[in-house]
């Protein structure tokens, strides 16, 4: 109060008391709320169906299959933090998926230059997407309309329309359809990204600039963050890792399917959209996402197994973004934007 | 439609109360507007004067107490106007507009539009874009707008919440004459502000809120500026009195040189911060200042000249660039990071020196905005609150937290009490002398000189893009500097 001194920033100050705990119950709960419903669908089906939900084979199945998902949103979230919308992430998977099957099918490029080739086309696009989104301030949903269209012409070029199937070496497929520790290999990758992008957005420097430049990129900028970089490389992270989720993809299926994107495209951005309701309400973040994905999988693997017809899933998917937004609106009051360009 | 039967008040508030949990925001309320006279309601933040304009506008419902009024039309200080569009779609937008066989019915509009701008001689303006009039003009586009949207054709009150905050100090005439033209049609106006010279210039009567409580509700003629002042405070702010450093004498070399700037509004100006110095930069509207703070600060390239820092030239936007504390004027849209808390707009030039293995440690990060909130008296104290939740002059404190935590070798605040209440003011400049003290160098602007100047070692007049008057505050009286500027 009376001492007055430039002290400095590293110093600590006096007596750190543990956070207010006062009405922690109101505020935390929420944050939860998300758990709560999982468990209570977990709870429901295994109760429904018991012989078949709660088995390990199908749980096993729905985080394998969902594993590829998972990334996919983890990468669209990463450049929505910042206001920047791509939408060509389903259709950069669907081209890593074909070339990860073609190279070496049809060109006979071995493993690892496979690998490094197809992250590479992602980070080529997202350096694309930073280019024109970034430095020439074109709006992001325009660029990425347009490349995504683009791509889609090239995978029709590279396929003619056909699934590519042949001449996948077992050495690709086995890093699909292995596991390490009888976790399925999908599934620890999927656990290694979000991991890593839980650490660099909760705990690095990166991490905040980008949820600064989400809340203003003016006041960000004139606070010193370098908002063209953190901006760029968000995007070149997602295109990135939405190449690697296609490459995943392929791993596991063992062919490439020129279709096969459209599926993946609305799926990734309700998981990215739910997580605003989950951990950090109002915030796009890398677990909530994770959760979001699994809680709407399960929900229609529950579905499914009850004898649910096929219609039922979108309808489940999309009642449950609409409802969880809705509720992190709540949560969040009307303070706050919940995000960006809303 | 009825007209509400014409009182002898526009407005009656009797005993209003108004409770937030524990807080009690409005206590036992009542004050009278008169029609046709200007009555002015300050207090600090946080004295009540928001929470009132809510009630008043049916935001909030009083738990107490009972108010008597006629028809009212509020204009913010955010005056809700679209800037790309033109005057009269300004004018027309956000009511039915007028029909003609299914579509706009732009003549009947225009009528409209011309009626209600003509005595304020903006019928000619009504083809131009929002954004290419003065911001006074705006603002009287803005009331005029309010008013002609009245539903029954005869506002009792109008509520203008912090109308001149945003005016250039030359424009605040044109905005007063039109508010005098308002009020002799027989509204009742209400004109919430913290700029007290106003107070005195144009309001018949005021009313003081403190805590919540009226502490005075009367003639202005009753009280002047020393005695609003106490009414407010409820008593003298500390930092009132003369100055207690010696100014200037420990100014150090240089560390914020421009040489030869030009920008659309500066011409061939050079200029120059020397450590230890608070240097005072004031002018109006259009006079360069607003062009100056930022590309010294780094955060806008000049046309032409070269700016260096610490003895280097310093670019646009590099690294070091960031090095340079910079508090923009607009707080709302280019200060605070909104959304983000109190302690995450504090540490966002501090995180690379709170890693602990690589990771930012939750405890430092804490320790530091908990340390700078302590320092800054910023309220409330929890460092988790969200930035958004705390009055203006406290977001100020956090803004300008953020930058003293690095502490900078050069501080550019561009007016650094603008909407802030007399202690955050005090506190603010305080620690802007301690940072000089420290050995940084400082230059704050403002277009009212009056505001900061006693707190300046040194004061610089922009007129034109070019400098009209540079010397030691000591010698100069605020006449000079007033009539260096126009």
């Amino acid at each position: 109060m009376t001492d007055i001194q430039n002290v400095p920033s590293t110093s600590p100050a006096p007596a750190a008391r543990p956070p207010a705990d006062r009405s922690a119950l109101l505020t935390t709960l929420p944050r939860f709320g998300m758990v709560g419903l999982l468990l209570l669908i977990v709870v429901v089906f295994s109760v429904l169906r018991p012989d078949t939900f709660p088995s390990a084979v199908n749980l096993r199945t729905v985080l394998v299959e969902s594993a590829v998902l998972t990334i996919l949103a983890l990468a669209v979230m990463i450049p929505l933090i910042a206001n920047d919308f791509d939408l060509s992430v389903a259709a950069v998977l669907g081209l890593a998926s074909i070339l990860a099957a073609g190279l070496p099918g049809l060109q006979g490029l071995p493993v690892p230059l496979v690998i490094v080739a197809v992250l590479l086309v992602g980070f080529l696009f997202g350096v694309l997407h930073a280019l024109l989104i970034v430095r020439f301030e074109l709006p992001s949903v325009v660029v990425t309309l347009g490349t995504s269209t683009l791509i889609g012409g090239i995978v029709l070029w590279y396929t003619d329309g056909a699934v590519l199937y042949s001449g996948i070496p077992a050495s690709l497929t086995d890093l699909g359809r292995g596991s390490l520790l009888g976790v399925p290999l999908p599934v620890l990758y999927m656990a290694i990204v979000a991991a890593v992008l839980w650490f660099v957005l909760d705990r690095r420097p990166w991490g905040r600039y980008l949820y600064a430049v989400g809340s203003s990129q003016a006041s960000a900028r004139l606070a010193g963050v370098d908002t063209a970089r953190v901006r760029s490389v968000a995007l070149i992270t997602c295109s990135t890792l939405a190449a690697l989720a296609g490459l995943i993809l392929t791993m596991r299926i063992g062919s490439g399917n020129p279709s096969i994107s459209s599926a993946y495209f609305l799926p990734a951005f309700a998981g990215a959209f739910l997580s605003l309701a989950a951990f950090k309400l109002g915030f796009f973040n890398p677990l909530g996402v994770v959760l979001s994905v699994y809680l709407l999988a399960i929900g229609v693997n529950g579905l499914t197994l009850l004898g649910a017809p096929s219609w039922v899933e979108p309808v489940f998917n999309g009642v449950a973004l609409i409802v969880a937004v809705g509720l992190a609106r709540l949560s969040v009051g009307r303070s706050r934007k919940l995000f960006g360009s809303a | 439609m009825t007209s509400s039967s014409r009182t002898s008040t526009a407005l009656r508030i009797h005993g209003l109360s108004k409770r937030f949990g524990a807080t009690l925001a409005l206590d036992d309320v009542s004050m009278t507007v008169e029609p046709g006279s200007i009555h002015a309601l300050i207090g600090l933040n946080g004295s009540g004067k928001s929470t009132l304009v809510k009630v008043l506008a049916g935001f909030h419902d009083a738990d107490e107490g009972d108010i008597e009024m006629g028809e009212v039309a509020f204009v913010h200080q955010d005056l809700g106007l679209l800037p790309t569009l033109t005057v009269l779609e300004n004018f027309a937008i956000g009511r039915p507009m007028a029909m003609r066989r299914g579509q706009i019915d732009w003549k009947a509009e225009r009528v409209r539009a011309i009626t209600a701008l003509r005595e304020f001689g903006l019928e000619n303006a009504i083809g131009r874009p929002m954004s290419s009039l003065p911001q006074a003009e705006q603002a009287i586009v803005a009331i005029a707008r309010a008013l002609d949207r009245s539903a029954s054709g005869a506002i009792a009150t109008l509520v203008l919440d912090e109308p001149t905050s945003a005016l250039p100090a030359h424009e605040i005439d044109m905005l007063a004459d039109a508010m005098r033209a308002f009020a002799a049609r027989g509204v009742g106006i209400v004109f919430i502000t913290h700029r007290l010279q106003e107070v005195v210039e144009l309001a018949d009567s005021l009313t003081v809120l403190r805590n919540g409580r009226v502490v005075f509700t009367g003639r202005t003629a009753e009280t002047d500026i020393p005695g609003m002042v106490e009414l407010m405070v409820g008593e003298a702010p500390a930092a009132a009195g003369a100055p207690e450093w010696t100014p200037s004498a420990h100014a150090g070399p240089p560390v914020l040189v421009g040489r030869e700037l030009r920008t659309d509004t500066l011409d061939a100006l050079d200029f120059e911060v020397r450590r230890g110095e608070i240097v005072g930069v004031f002018g109006m509207a259009g006079s360069g200042m607003e062009s100056l703070s930022e590309v010294l600060a780094g955060r806008a390239s000049p046309t032409s000249g070269e700016v260096r820092y610490d003895g280097e030239p310093l670019r646009t936007g590099s690294a070091r660039a960031r090095e340079v504390g910079y508090v923009p004027s607009d707080r709302p849209r280019r200060g605070v990071l909104p959304g983000l808390t109190v302690r995450e707009n504090i540490s966002v030039r501090s995180l690379g020196s709170i890693l602990r293995r690589g990771s930012i440690s939750a405890r430092a990060e804490r320790d530091l905005a908990r340390h700078w909130a302590g320092e800054l008296k910023i309220k409330p104290a929890d460092p988790d609150a969200p930035i958004l939740t705390l009055s203006g002059g406290n977001q100020q404190k956090a803004v300008l937290g953020r930058w003293l935590a690095i502490q900078p070798q050069a501080i550019v605040a561009e007016e650094p009490t603008q909407g802030v209440d007399v202690w955050a003011k005090a506190e603010i400049l305080r620690r802007l002398r301690l940072a000089a003290e420290g050995g940084a160098g400082v230059l704050l602007t403002a277009v009212e000189p009056e505001e900061i100047v006693e707190f300046c070692d040194r004061v610089v007049v922009l007129r034109g893009g070019r400098v009209t008057l540079d010397a030691p505050r000591s010698s100069l009286s605020i006449t000079d500097i007033l009539s260096a500027m126009h």
